[in-house]
């Protein structure tokens, strides 16, 4: 019965998530522009090939906007030539990479962490939020710029030390679902059943927590590329001759006088990335909040 | 209350020596602790009587013991740039940094509180939805971005300010205007959230139809409960403060606690780098407990439990 009624349902929910959509103007041109540069950080690089470190003499510093030589220096060149739409397409590439990398590592080992925490309770659950409190209570900047002082700044380590930052949202939060979830009836039959811990934990209790976490993820996206581009704005990030958005602001502000282009448009991209992921996960919330919902739906209902 | 104080000034002790323990032993994971300590170019004499002379080569648990006694006794070493103690150079540092973040927090929380309480009170209208954008693009800026982009605008091209450096007023104008900007957006976002929340409650209402102005309505019925929430967000909001610090400060030339910290990290002065470490620590700490304290006495609910 109940799978039944789900069936019927579900293509009247994906329409209702649809027109709530086209109710929010800027989610929808935010999503757009996010999946535009999901396919650009995918395929562009495969395209621009080689000519992101090809330098050309002769177009250095080359001022934006002019036709005169071909596309790719439509947005202008580097110091030593190199165009720079080659330039920002493989930094997307780069950026997007760690930047995804990290959050699903975060997302995954926060999670667990929390789930563990908020099943078993008592003092290892503590000694977990205690660890939370710990890595909150210092400015993740600080840490991350000591731990790639101390390993080498690699893309590896990077991944790992902006993952390990932003941690504990992800422990607070499952933590805090896994409380509540933990009392519902449904978990009461499962260990009635004789399930085992772990299959409670993962099979009945995780499933329910993932939307949340999802939510906070896109959020976090955003924080982590800005924490990803200020690590290599101080030159413990990535290194050159790889390239990431930070990695460009960085380069150019020694230009800047000459040629504020190439400070100007990463900068630009990071914070038009970082202002989409905003935007969509403020819809996000307000999607998966019952109590909000009706603010999209009301409008909908006056547009039919 | 007093029970729920000690419980957490025990806890943020806790956090401090465990984060103490966590870079003690992280400086020693990467291998010879020379290698952190002295300059890249030190001959190997240089190095072998450094870890002489520091006992670096005892057991790592005589090592700890030894540490935690000198930092009983307030002695985190000896800066190797500037040959003083360190945590003279660290509390020299911390004024600059304490009063470029108190100026820009204070500015960002009476902006935050303006503007949110007049987005919440239509929501949905063109205030809002303008206020909305704004502050999620605010939100969302590369501090140091904006940085150097101000300093294009408003010292290269249009020559108002001055580029970087410690001075009158002119000096203050971009760094305080670059770290505000992302703890406005975020707040502004909180503020227009519990006020809604707080302005649809049964309270505001019954105020509403006794009579009461809407003047009082806002600022003393709704943004008394409003403002709870913001303040625990504005508390969270000092670890990230300290964040766009040693940014603003690395780009302006401020020679404050972020800025120190970098230098020293770059020119291997670790001793220095402890001290600033446990110092932020306590100062991001305590600034906790003096929000929780403010959140009791704000919040009756809390206090009388």
């Amino acid at each position: 019965m109940l799978i039944a009624d789900k069936k019927i349902s579900m293509p009247k929910k994906l329409k209702r998530v649809y027109s709530m959509f086209l109710n929010d103007k800027l989610a929808l041109i935010s999503i757009i522009f996010l999946v535009f540069i999901f396919i650009v950080a995918i395929f562009g690089p495969y395209l621009t090939s080689d000519s992101f470190t090809k330098m050309n003499l002769r177009l250095r510093n080359l001022a934006p906007f002019s036709f005169e030589h071909n596309f790719m220096y439509f947005l202008g060149a580097d110091a030593l030539g190199r165009s720079m739409i080659a330039r920002l397409i493989v930094g997307t590439q780069n950026t997007m990479f760690i930047a995804g990398s990290a959050v699903i590592l975060s997302m995954t080992i926060g999670g667990v962490l929390g789930l563990i925490s908020g099943f078993f309770g008592g003092k290892s659950g503590n000694l977990i939020m205690r660890l939370a409190d710990i890595i909150m209570s210092f400015p993740s900047l600080l840490l991350a710029v000591i731990v790639l002082y101390m390993f080498d700044p690699g893309l590896f380590n990077l991944v790992v030390v902006l993952a390990f930052t932003r941690m504990p949202i992800y422990m607070r939060t499952a933590r805090a679902e896994v409380l509540e979830i933990r009392e519902r009836l449904f978990v009461s039959a499962a260990i009635s059943m004789g399930a085992s811990n772990f299959r409670i934990i993962f099979k009945h209790i995780a499933p329910l927590t993932i939307p949340t976490l999802i939510t906070i993820a896109t959020l976090d996206f955003a924080f982590v590329m800005l924490g990803e581009s200020a690590l290599s704005f101080l030159g413990v990030g990535i290194q050159p001759p790889e390239v990431t958005w930070g990695l460009m602001v960085a380069q150019g502000r020694n230009y800047l006088q000459i040629a504020w282009w190439l400070a100007f448009f990463p900068g630009l991209m990071i914070m038009l990335v970082a202002l989409s992921l905003n935007l969509l996960s403020s819809w996000l919330r307000i999607v998966l909040d019952p109590r909000q919902r009706w603010r999209l739906e009301n409008i909908g209902d006056k547009n039919e | 209350m007093k029970q729920y104080l000690t419980k957490r000034i025990l806890s943020s002790l806790l956090a401090i020596i465990g984060l103490f323990i966590m870079v003690f032993f992280l400086a020693r994971l990467t291998g010879d602790p020379g290698h952190l300590y002295l300059p890249i170019d030190a001959p190997l004499e240089v190095r072998k009587e450094f870890s002489e002379k520091h006992g670096f080569n005892d057991p790592i648990y005589i090592q700890f013991s030894r540490f935690v006694i000198d930092l009983a006794n307030g002695d985190f070493g000896d800066s190797l740039r500037k040959q003083r103690p360190a945590i003279d150079v660290v509390l020299e540092a911390l004024p600059v940094t304490l009063s470029l973040a108190a100026v820009s927090m204070f500015i960002a929380l009476i902006g935050a509180i303006l503007i949110g309480s007049l987005a919440a009170y239509r929501p949905n209208g063109v205030f809002d939805r303008i206020s909305r954008v704004v502050s999620l693009t605010a939100a969302s800026a590369p501090d140091f971005w904006v940085a150097i982009t101000a300093i294009l605008i408003f010292s290269v091209s249009l020559r108002w300010l001055p580029t970087s450096g410690i001075g009158g007023l002119p000096y203050w104008i971009m760094p305080i205007g670059i770290l505000l900007i992302r703890p406005l957006g975020l707040l502004v976002q909180v503020v227009r959230g519990s006020m809604i929340t707080a302005l649809s409650s049964d309270y505001v209402k019954t105020a509403r139809a006794k009579g009461v102005r809407e003047k009082v309505v806002i600022f003393k019925h709704g943004l008394r409960n409003g403002l709870l929430p913001v303040i625990t967000v504005a508390g969270d909001q000092a670890a990230a403060i300290a964040n766009g610090a040693v940014i603003v400060e690395t780009i302006f030339g401020w020679p404050g606690i972020g800025k120190l910290m970098i230098d020293s990290i770059l020119q291997r002065d670790f001793a220095v780098v402890q001290a600033s470490i446990l110092i932020t620590a306590i100062v991001i700490l305590s600034i906790n407990i003096i929000i929780d304290i403010a959140y009791a006495v704000l919040d009756p609910r809390i206090r009388h439990k």
